[in-house]
């Protein structure tokens, strides 16, 4: 045999056992193969997608859970300075009503005292006139006009410093 | 076995004697007669090549079926050489050829022309073992299938009048159709021809150079050159297996682009 001689029966051989091993392995290999590979892929496929979705839904209730947390924040600091500015109202109020009271109390007082002064000194007058009477009769030994000498003695006393 | 006188004289003769089929299957030093058959008034002996493809199917129906027989969803060991090389052959020579729709259709037979090549391809590298893809008979068929391919693929896709219609550029003038008929239907004959050569001559080529390496030490009949041979040798044996890889991807890659070429034939 030569190195390029044809051999129809070599070539007739080879389609046979070509066709053959075609066959088989397309039965036995290449479909079981080719279809594992598209369904890996599928799943791949599948998984990559749910995980994406997993990651978009993870990302989406953080970013809800962080604006929720912000919200409470804010609400927590709204309550805060509420409660501060109630406190501070109440406090002022308080302090406002005490130096109200203190103030009102203070006037009464100042009333009492005025009152009590003026009392006094209108006690002190009459008694001062009673006492100037009644010195002045055992001075006198005269039993003097009751009515002539009240006028002396009011005269007298209204003569008095208003203040003294 | 020709004659051991010119042998000695030229020292090239035993090159031819591994390179070329024989009726015999030769395992070293022994020959098995392999039996002469005649059906229909063919020729249909065994012969030694035809041997080889045998072993070489045999081995790549066992391998396949056992490496990818326990199949989960995650493969394991030598499947995953399987799925690479299957991934490859799809997502960048069916693929692009064919589009993602028709790939899969073609996908069985480009996986069984890739691996059938390869096995034939890598036997020959084996002690006793012969390179079937080194016989112009075994490629010229390979070719033949694939220009059967072609055939059938642009025929199925363009109807028989279009595929052949198409075969000529449109929009050309009638005065270069007869230069041009017939040119187009060489350059349709001339893929499978140069699919059939360039895979015949890979695979003979790294032989002869392996052999002529060692002949060197027989030629030179000194111990002497015998470092350099083998050093040679081995690189141009490291180079084959590289060779038998690439020659089977070149020969799918190219089948592929033909037939795709067959079926789109715009571009």
């Amino acid at each position: 045999m030569d190195l390029l001689s044809p051999n129809p029966g070599l070539i007739i051989w080879t389609l046979i056992t070509f066709v053959l091993v075609l066959l088989v392995l397309k039965k036995f290999v290449w479909g079981p193969l080719l279809s594992a590979l598209d369904q890996r892929e599928t799943r791949i496929r599948e998984a990559l997608e749910q995980a994406e979705k997993a990651r978009a839904e993870a990302e989406k209730s953080a970013e809800e859970n962080k604006q929720a947390l912000a919200q409470a924040q804010a609400e927590a600091q709204a309550a805060i300075n509420k409660a501060r500015e109630d406190a501070e109202q109440v406090a002022r109020d308080v302090q406002a009503r005490a130096e109200a009271e203190a103030q009102q109390l203070l006037e009464q007082a100042r009333r009492t005292i005025q009152q009590e002064r003026n009392q006094a000194l209108q006690t002190l007058r009459q008694q001062t006139a009673e006492l100037a009477i009644l010195a002045a009769g055992q001075l006198l030994e005269e039993n003097l006009d009751d009515e002539h000498n009240k006028k002396i003695v009011d005269d007298f006393i209204n003569r008095m410093p208003e203040h003294s | 076995m020709a004659a051991q006188a010119e042998e000695q004289q030229s020292g090239g003769s035993f090159i031819l004697e591994h390179i070329i089929d024989h009726h015999e299957l030769h395992l070293g030093p022994l020959h098995i007669p392999l039996p002469h058959i005649e059906l229909f008034g063919v020729d249909m002996s065994i012969t030694g090549h035809l041997v080889m493809m045998w072993v070489a199917s045999l081995l790549l129906i066992l391998t396949l079926i056992i490496s990818t027989k326990r199949r989960g969803l995650i493969p394991s060991g030598f499947a995953n050489a399987i799925e690479a090389i299957a991934i490859f052959i799809r997502d960048d020579i069916a693929v692009p050829n064919f589009g993602e729709r028709d790939a899969s259709k073609y996908m069985p037979f480009l996986m069984t022309v890739f691996f059938f090549i390869l096995f034939c391809n890598l036997l020959g590298l084996i002690p006793f073992g012969q390179t079937a893809t080194g016989n112009i008979n075994v490629t010229a068929t390979l070719a033949g299938i694939s220009f059967a391919m072609m055939l059938g693929a642009g025929i199925k896709h363009n109807g028989l009048f279009g595929f052949f219609k198409g075969l000529i550029p449109p929009n050309l003038p009638i005065a270069l159709l007869p230069l041009m008929i017939p040119l187009e239907f060489l350059g349709l004959l001339t893929k499978p021809f140069a699919l059939c050569i360039r895979l015949f001559a890979n695979m003979l080529a790294g032989h002869v150079v392996i052999l002529s390496f060692i002949g060197l030490i027989f030629i030179f009949k000194t111990i002497f050159v015998a470092p350099f041979s083998i050093a040679f040798a081995l690189a141009m044996y490291l180079l084959e297996i590289f060779i038998g890889f690439l020659q089977a991807y070149v020969f799918t890659l190219l089948t592929a682009l033909f037939v795709g070429l067959c079926i789109h034939q715009e571009h």
